[in-house]
């Protein structure tokens, strides 16, 4: 209650302040404000409650199609939501800034100003979000549909907002992430816009396993699943560790939300072919045990 | 609260509900325009069509185009020490290929070159053993004459499984290696795309053939010893759209326009049959026989007194033909169809292993697809319905599987 009381307070005063130091001040400040009546505030309200249930449909109905239509539609549509989201919301803010507001050149100067002020002191980190949300719509590092990892958090965007999106993880739960993260924090994007997203899995042999007869196993394996997506390449890489070989399979699955099956798959039957040609793991060091 | 999932659900009650309310408008509205009472074909006369159509032969265009290129081929074989010695005839999946080899082959004479045909039943139930069998039934002796080797559908030699390709690496080893032996390969247009693109396969293969498709006269003349058999009449009406596309490949396929009509409905069913079926004979036949209906003979039997001029009529007409709607299919489904076209026919537990799926889950599904009708099933080999081939087609493309040409 006394942060919405100092707010005002703030923002009275900036008002005051600004109207007094700028040389295009308006005459009265009460012309900046338009004659408040109980049928405009009515107005008001509906604006707001109809912008609300706007965007609240235009999420739900985008978010459905998008499941609906095939695939390569599914993140074209998906990636329009925000963007319908912020027509919806500047077009409500218009109406209502023309609703209650008298708009001259002076009159938008100092409330610019005003707003700016008190926006910049009270709601500091929201503010930060909102214009790293609207940059990020244009520079876009992330878009509906992307799967990120973003700190320790790693999941499909399923929700642009205003202030932050938020990611569903393949634990099933869903994390609220600031726009603003995008200041100071590294984005992992694995697919950028497309459905497929590479999938690396990993593999750790014995030093003394038939490289070749390993790598072409994994391509096999890999080029034989039903989820791979042939268009795009696969990759075997090998890196020698002190206790083993890892072996890395990159390869993309035809959708990407199926990684987790995907890799589930891949590493079953890899796992059965090792076993048939007797490919042996590597032992585990004594100190694993204790 | 209110939820999102029960006004979807009232959504689409109150959609599937409107859409039968117009599908019912618009058969009334056509058979009061055509004045005509129909019903579906008779069970026994649909059986007995259906019996005559899987006993046609392929359509002479097929058979000596594929004889045509053959006998090229083996020419330049046996005049140039480099020429290539395979021919891949390329074919969409619902295609009768093994027909098609089986008529060339026939009219081949086997004293200037050896000849030998590799059989359906090749793929073992694991996909390790294949390479083995195709060994056994080739024959690899020294001292042979030059042989024609062919292989009706390639899609036999190999199952997608991690051991399943075993056999197509070996049998690219015997082509190159291999001059004496010329091979006449069978291969539906997704098992090319797939193989090419996990065994390079067109870089051993060099030379192919991409098997022609049907026009609408070609149809009428294949079908023609099938619907001679019947008494029909053609009503129908194309749409504008259909007429412009069809008009316009006509001008671009026959441009010499000796073609043999009886009528102008007649000439219009087949090119819109053409049209939709993408000139392909198998989904040609289908969608034919679901397009004819019978006559009701009991509403006719009453109104004989009324209307004499119904006397004239045939028992069977042709309606406009259709492609059938594809159910909503989920991702899963999608698997099993492509895998489906990639192999052709197979059996469950190929299909299962192909999909890296268990068995009896698979037959789940299986069993849901077949009552829907989108897969047959004969004997043990479950195959698509030809019909539905060139939606599931669309429909797998637009869901970024890969997938071959027509």
């Amino acid at each position: 209650m006394l942060d919405f009381v100092d707010y005002f307070n703030l923002k009275y005063y900036s008002l005051v302040v600004f109207a007094q130091t700028n040389p295009n001040k308006p005459d009265n400040l009460s012309q900046i404000f338009s004659e408040i009546t109980t049928f405009k505030v009515i107005q008001g309200v509906i604006i707001i409650a109809i912008a609300y249930g706007a965007m609240w449909a235009t999420q739900k109905l985008m978010s459905w199609l998008s499941e609906k239509v095939p695939l390569r539609f599914r993140l074209p549509i998906k990636q329009s939501i925000p963007f319908w989201r912020a027509f919806i919301l500047g077009f409500a803010i218009v109406l209502l800034i023309d609703l209650f507001l008298t708009l001259s050149a002076n009159n938008v100067l100092a409330l610019t100003g005003t707003v700016t002020v008190a926006l910049g002191f009270a709601f500091k980190d929201y503010v930060s979000s909102v214009i790293a949300g609207i940059i990020g719509l244009f520079e876009i590092p992330y878009q509906v549909g992307d799967r990120v990892k973003i700190g320790e958090h790693y999941g499909e965007i399923v929700s642009y907002g205003l202030r932050g999106i938020m990611l569903q993880t393949p634990d099933d739960d869903t994390v609220t992430i600031p726009h603003n993260k995008l200041w100071t924090d590294a984005i992992a994007n694995t697919n950028k816009g497309n459905v497929e997203a590479q999938t690396v899995i990993d593999f750790y042999l014995a030093h003394d396993v038939d490289i070749d007869r390993v790598i072409q196993i994994l391509y096999r394996v890999a080029r034989t699943s039903k989820h791979t997506q042939l268009k795009l390449p696969i990759l075997v890489v090998i890196q020698e560790k002190p206790w083993g070989t890892h072996f890395k399979l990159k390869c993309y699955p035809i959708d990407a939300r199926d990684e987790f099956i995907y890799r589930t798959d891949l590493t079953k039957r890899a796992k059965q072919i090792f076993a048939k040609y007797n490919i042996s793991y590597p032992p585990l060091p004594a100190r694993e045990f204790d | 609260m209110f939820k999102i999932g029960g006004l979807v659900e009232e959504l689409k009650g109150w959609f599937s509900t409107e859409q039968a309310k117009i599908k019912a408008r618009a058969a009334d509205l056509e058979a009061k325009l055509t004045k005509q009472d129909l019903n579906p074909l008779p069970k026994e006369t649909k059986t007995c069509l259906s019996d005559k159509i899987s006993d046609l032969i392929p359509h002479s265009v097929h058979i000596a185009a594929v004889k045509s290129q053959l006998e090229e081929a083996i020419e330049r074989w046996q005049s140039d020490s480099t020429a290539a010695n395979s021919l891949v005839i390329l074919v969409s999946p619902v295609e009768p290929v093994e027909a098609i080899f089986k008529e060339v082959l026939a009219e081949k004479d086997p004293t200037k070159l050896a000849i030998e045909s590799l059989p359906h039943a090749l793929r073992s139930p694991d996909g390790s053993q294949t390479k083995e069998r195709i060994l056994e039934k080739l024959d690899l002796s020294q001292d042979r004459k030059s042989t024609l080797t062919a292989i009706p559908d390639l899609s036999w030699c190999f199952l997608r499984c991690a051991e399943g390709l075993e056999a197509i690496e070996h049998l690219q080893e015997m082509i190159l290696g291999d001059r004496e032996r010329f091979w006449l390969i069978g291969c539906n247009n997704w098992t090319w795309q797939y193989l090419d693109c996990v065994c390079n396969l067109s870089s051993y293969l060099e030379q192919t053939f991409c098997l022609p498709t049907l026009k609408g006269i070609e149809l009428k003349d294949w079908l023609k010893p099938v619907s001679e058999t019947i008494d029909f009449e053609f009503a129908y009406d194309l749409g504008e759209r259909d007429r412009k596309s069809i008009d316009k490949d006509k001008s671009e396929l026959n441009p010499d326009g000796e073609e043999n009509w009886t009528s102008e409905s007649e000439k219009r069913y087949y090119e819109h049959l053409a049209y939709i079926s993408l000139g392909l004979s198998r989904v040609a036949a289908k969608l034919w026989l679901e397009s004819l209906y019978a006559f009701n003979s009991e509403e006719e039997d009453e109104d004989d007194d009324k209307d004499e001029s119904k006397g004239d009529r045939k028992p069977f007409i042709f309606q406009r033909a259709t492609l059938p709607e594809l159910p909503s299919l989920t991702k899963e489904d999608r698997y099993l169809l492509h895998s489906l076209n990639l192999h052709g026919d197979m059996t469950l537990s190929e299909l299962a292993l192909s999909l890296g799926d268990q068995e009896r889950k698979i037959q789940r599904q299986v069993r849901s697809l077949q009552r829907s009708g989108i897969i047959e099933a004969k004997s043990a080999a479950i195959s698509l319905n030809p019909r539905y081939y060139p939606k599931v087609r669309t429909n797998l493309d637009n869901n970024r599987f890969l997938v071959g040409g027509l």
